[in-house]
């Protein structure tokens, strides 16, 4: 490894902090989430032999620990499919944009292994920052956060200790993940010749998409929606990570939420014997609900971040037209509110059957219990975080200057 | 004395990046009247399409004034240098900035549809010959064709200043003239004021003025009498 390449992977690094921060966050979410509920079956396992506590209390609350570490085995699969989807669409922007970069390392005769190792080596960075945070967070915020609730139910002493056991293991699962990810897309990049890496890529061409040939239809739509939604069937590969990634973090606040109504307005007897059960439930359902808003916007935030970045010379031709800002910024919003739409479409019913799922793993719970409510209010958040992703990405697209955007070929 | 339709006065561009600071534009100075059309020549980087932005309300000055039909840009907030850009200038670039998604009528209803006098864009669409081509996406078309979709969406404006940064920079020879052509009678048929910036010394006798410049600063401002026709020039 020379001393430019060193310096150029430094470049790269300092060239990419936002986008490094924003993985890293969402991995540290999932990692959160993992590590805090995991650590709390360990935690109260692990607790010595209490002899203030009857025979009963005890097998009551080894069967707490029992299904809160059920729960932390369903769980996390869902934030590192998020999570990876997040690197994938990442990765593959930062992979795009150093195309030139990447043509003169392939025609100077740089080995793959070490174009390859550029972008592992970003991930691996993400990876490790975002389990750091999620270990941390959860061990030391959410796992006390919940385990205090039992603990005070049934007085049992605090122990003390890390328990990262389940946290360790997630953390390498989703690191393999991410890394996975950041290798495909460059392993793929590498596939192609030198000779069509030089050449720009062409942007895609534009198609008539499905709904022209229905007029009645067609004819009634507003122009603008009509250019929304060729351009969203334009790039099938972002539709569908845009609409999954709101349909799983919809999935997500229905768990929580859903969580939460079947506690509030439980008449079951089980849970009234596992009173301790309810209120770690409670602490969780509420964390997971925080992380699926967290979760949300971060994401959304993401990829629309990407997007406009790839739209630069569109967006910065409409300000030449004279688009006024909050115009200009509509049609990134249309399309981001129809993708949006479409997941949690998709996330709601989604949400509904996992929870009812996960209430059957559990054996805790029941989907009778979640009333009417529940749906509205997981779609009023998932709505409310897509406008928060909004609000953060007005001044980037207003920051685009026309005459930067619009000078060379592309 | 009449003020003319456009007047640059000492206008200075200076671009800082990092402690170096360059003057893409020098006091520059010049002034255009009305349906003129005029050529900016110049040598790559002599500062052409910095003043083409800063005409064209893309860009603000470091100093000096610049003044079209009586309204001072360098005096304007960005809504109303949004607005300018909107209702008073249409642009042409070199490589045409079409939607992609957009067919080639659709290109040009996206810049009438916020426009207050605007004409139909299925006339201007027939008016650069491409009535044929209006359904058809700019990956469909040739780069001549785009060129004059370009074109046609700035006239669809109805503006009063027409700019175009290297209109021919892309095309082949026969399709840069015809597209010099569509230019030149569109100034002289509907009285525009088109400002054309190229490096092709050979366009400044089709010009009825030329502007000069290098290295930010205006070497020349020659006034053409007699302006050849396109067909009579070569390059």
């Amino acid at each position: 490894m020379t001393k430019t390449y060193r310096k150029n992977l430094r470049k790269m690094f300092t060239a990419n902090v936002l986008r490094l921060g924003a993985i890293a966050l969402i991995i540290a979410v999932g990692i959160a989430v993992a590590t805090g509920i995991g650590a709390v079956s360990s935690q109260i396992r692990s607790a010595p032999e209490y002899g203030s506590l009857t025979r009963e209390q005890v097998l009551i609350i080894g069967g707490i620990a029992d299904k809160v570490e059920l729960l932390g085995n369903v769980l996390p699969p869902f934030f590192i499919f998020i999570s990876a989807l997040t690197a994938l669409a990442t990765v593959t922007r930062l992979v795009e944009e150093e195309r030139p970069a990447f043509a003169c390392y392939k025609t100077l005769g740089y080995s793959n292994f070490s174009i390859i190792f550029r972008y592992t080596a970003f991930a691996s960075v993400c990876a490790v920052i975002g389990c750091i945070i999620g270990l941390a967070v959860g061990n030391f915020l959410l796992r006390p956060a919940i385990f205090n609730v039992v603990k005070i139910k049934f007085d049992i002493p605090d122990t003390s200790g890390i328990f990262l056991t389940q946290g360790l293991i997630w953390s390498a699962a989703m690191s393999a993940a991410i890394l996975l990810t950041a290798f495909f897309v460059s392993f793929r990049q590498c596939k192609e010749k030198p000779a069509e890496l030089l050449r720009a890529k062409s942007p895609k061409a534009g198609k008539k998409i499905f709904l022209e040939y229905m007029p009645f239809l067609w004819k009634k739509m507003k122009f603008k929606s009509k250019s929304s939604l060729r351009n969203i069937f334009r790039f099938k590969g972002r539709l569908i990570m845009t609409a999954l990634s709101a349909a799983g973090a919809t999935v997500m606040l229905f768990v929580g939420l859903g969580l939460l109504a079947s506690i509030s307005g439980s008449e079951n007897e089980k849970i009234q014997d596992l009173s301790g059960l309810t209120d770690s439930m409670n602490v969780i359902a509420v964390i997971v609900t925080v992380c699926g808003i967290a979760l949300s916007a971060l994401v959304l935030f993401n990829l629309t971040n990407i997007n406009i970045e790839e739209r630069k010379r569109e967006i910065a031709t409409l300000k030449v037209l004279g688009y006024k800002p909050i115009e200009t910024a509509g049609f990134i919003y249309r399309e981001l509110a129809i993708l949006s739409i479409i997941g949690i479409a998709l996330g709601l019913p989604s949400g509904y059957y996992f929870v009812g799922f996960l209430f059957d793993y559990l054996e805790f719970g029941s989907l009778d219990l979640i009333e009417w409510y529940v749906w509205i209010v997981v779609t009023v958040i998932a709505v409310l975080s897509v406008i928060l992703a909004d609000i953060l990405l007005y001044g980037k697209i207003n920051k685009i200057e026309m005459h930067k955007s619009l000078k060379t070929i592309e | 004395m009449k003020q003319s339709f456009l007047e640059v006065k000492d206008a200075t561009k200076t671009y800082k990046t990092g402690a170096i600071e360059v003057n893409a534009v020098d006091k520059l100075s010049f002034s255009v009247d009305e349906g003129e059309f005029v050529v900016i020549a110049g040598p790559s980087g002599a500062g052409k399409t910095t003043v083409l932005n800063l005409l064209g309300g893309m860009d603000t000055l470091t100093s000096g004034e610049i003044v079209v039909d009586g309204k001072r840009l360098s005096g304007l907030k960005p809504s109303r240098l949004t607005l300018y850009r909107r209702n008073d200038v249409g642009f042409v670039f070199q490589f045409y900035n079409l939607m992609p998604n957009l067919t080639a009528i659709e290109n040009i209803e996206l810049a009438a549809e916020i426009c207050k006098d605007a004409f139909s864009p299925a006339e201007i669409l027939d008016k650069v010959n491409l009535s044929n081509r209006a359904g058809n996406f700019p990956s469909q078309l040739s780069g001549g064709e785009r060129q004059r979709v370009s074109i046609a969406r700035a006239i669809a404006k109805n503006p009063k200043l027409l700019l175009c940064d290297e209109p021919t920079g892309a095309l082949d020879y026969a399709t840069g003239k015809s597209v010099l052509k569509l230019l030149r009678d569109l100034c002289k048929n509907h009285s525009k004021t088109v400002i054309v910036v190229t490096h092709n010394g050979a366009l400044k006798d089709m010009a009825d003025k030329v502007i000069s410049i290098k290295n930010g600063k205006a070497v020349s401002v020659v006034k053409n009498e007699n302006p050849l026709s396109i067909e009579e020039i070569e390059w």
